[in-house]
């Protein structure tokens, strides 16, 4: 047991400590994100899913906002940059905001 | 000239015997009942307003019909209708076919004619028409009437009076609407969903960002303008998808979306451009230093 909390202690630690702050934005986002689709998911497990679309639009932006955010921090990450030469970050940013862009037009015309 | 007038006078009053109504007149109308082997039961010849009366036919006999038209005009239509005397009132028309020479016939099986016929023993009136376009007044001859017995056996049944009249209204129903659930789950759900914005600035917090390049835009006045349209077209973008949901249409939504991506597109570029820029020359003096 203590090994598993060392462990994750150090799993911690070192993230805290070589993980680029940029990165660090990333995860603050994702974890946003995640905890947003995680409580709508409960609403519609209690409540039902009556408006459908807007239940399927609130639940595909947030799932497409983090897959989103996972690609930005997978070309950002500066560990990754061999297998990216072409795309640099703010290359893959404009990407992001593009392509988040098309899924809110995607998600404000399913929302009825 | 005497002999002009005389053809004028002759062509006038041509012309005025066809004006003065013409009638038709008909002749040599011949009634026959005949049994099945064709011997003859009743034979009457008939003059205009004559009338038949006490006519039998059995249900197997047949009826021949003659006469002759004498006008140079044909009928379009000759035919004797049959109206029973019962309560019922069927009426049967029979028609007759006349040919070229004025001669005109028809023959009537009652076993093989209208099922009408066949309902029972009743009486019929018999009224013989002839009719067409050049002569304005028909022939209408009441020829008296003829009892037809009905068959012996399996007599065609009546077919039911069909009655119309308003069937009862329908009305429409419509779905009750599904029930949305209690306004205070879905309120705190509302307000739950934007908890985790408290999560996002306590991590984002947690980071110590640098503003320090953001406060030096401020001594870079183009690269603001350019930030500033670039954050603002996205702001744009965003709030045109608000407005697409509550109230505007799909096309005007595409216009505006066309300007503000073409906005949006060309003052990032040159943001981006200017952070890379930076970011190149940190790195390099980032190199330089160790």
């Amino acid at each position: 047991m203590s090994e598993v909390q060392s462990a994750i202690s150090t799993l911690l630690s070192s993230y805290a400590k070589d993980t680029p702050k940029s990165l660090k934005l990333i995860d603050g986002y994702m974890v946003y994100v995640l905890l947003t689709g995680i409580i709508q998911f409960v609403y519609v497990c209690i409540a039902g899913t009556f408006p459908n679309n807007a239940f399927l639009a609130g639940f595909i932006s947030t799932v497409a906002a983090f897959v989103l955010a996972a690609n930005l921090r997978i070309q950002t990450n500066p560990k990754n940059a061999s297998q990216f030469p072409t795309t640099s970050p703010e290359r893959a940013f404009a990407d992001f905001i593009a392509c988040n862009v098309v899924v809110h037009f995607a998600v404000a015309n399913f929302l009825g | 000239m005497a002999k002009f007038r005389s053809l004028l006078l002759v062509t006038l009053l041509a012309s005025l015997s066809t004006v003065i109504a013409e009638s038709w007149k008909v002749s040599d109308i011949n009634l026959q009942v005949a049994s099945r082997d064709g011997t003859k039961k009743i034979d009457h010849k008939l003059e205009y307003p004559q009338v038949i009366d006490e006519l039998t036919a059995s249900s197997t006999d047949s009826l021949k019909f003659t006469f002759k038209i004498q006008n140079t005009e044909r009928p379009h239509q000759a035919m004797v209708l049959f109206q029973s005397q019962d309560e019922f009132q069927d009426e049967i028309m029979v028609a007759a076919s006349v040919k070229g020479s004025g001669k005109g016939r028809f023959e009537l099986e009652f076993a093989k004619a209208d099922p009408k016929f066949r309902y029972g023993t009743r009486k019929y009136s018999m009224t013989f028409l002839v009719g067409g376009p050049k002569i304005d007044e028909p022939f209408k001859y009441k020829l008296g009437q003829i009892e037809v017995q009905g068959p012996s056996s399996n007599p065609p049944t009546r077919p039911t009076r069909v009655e119309y009249k308003a069937r009862p209204e329908i009305y429409h129903q419509f779905r009750a609407d599904q029930k949305l659930i209690n306004t205070a789950i879905s309120g705190t759900f509302t307000l739950l969903v934007l908890t985790p914005f408290a999560a996002l600035f306590l991590l984002w917090g947690q980071l110590g960002i640098n503003f320090a390049p953001l406060k030096a835009l401020a001594h870079r006045p183009l690269d603001l303008i350019a930030a500033v349209v670039f954050f603002g077209s996205i702001t744009g973008i965003e709030f045109v998808f608000y407005s697409y949901w509550t109230h505007v249409t799909l096309f005007p939504v595409l216009q505006y979306l066309g300007v503000l991506s073409l906005v949006a597109f060309i003052s990032g570029r040159s943001v981006l451009s200017t952070v890379q820029e930076r970011r190149l020359q940190r790195t390099e003096s980032a190199k330089k230093s160790s």
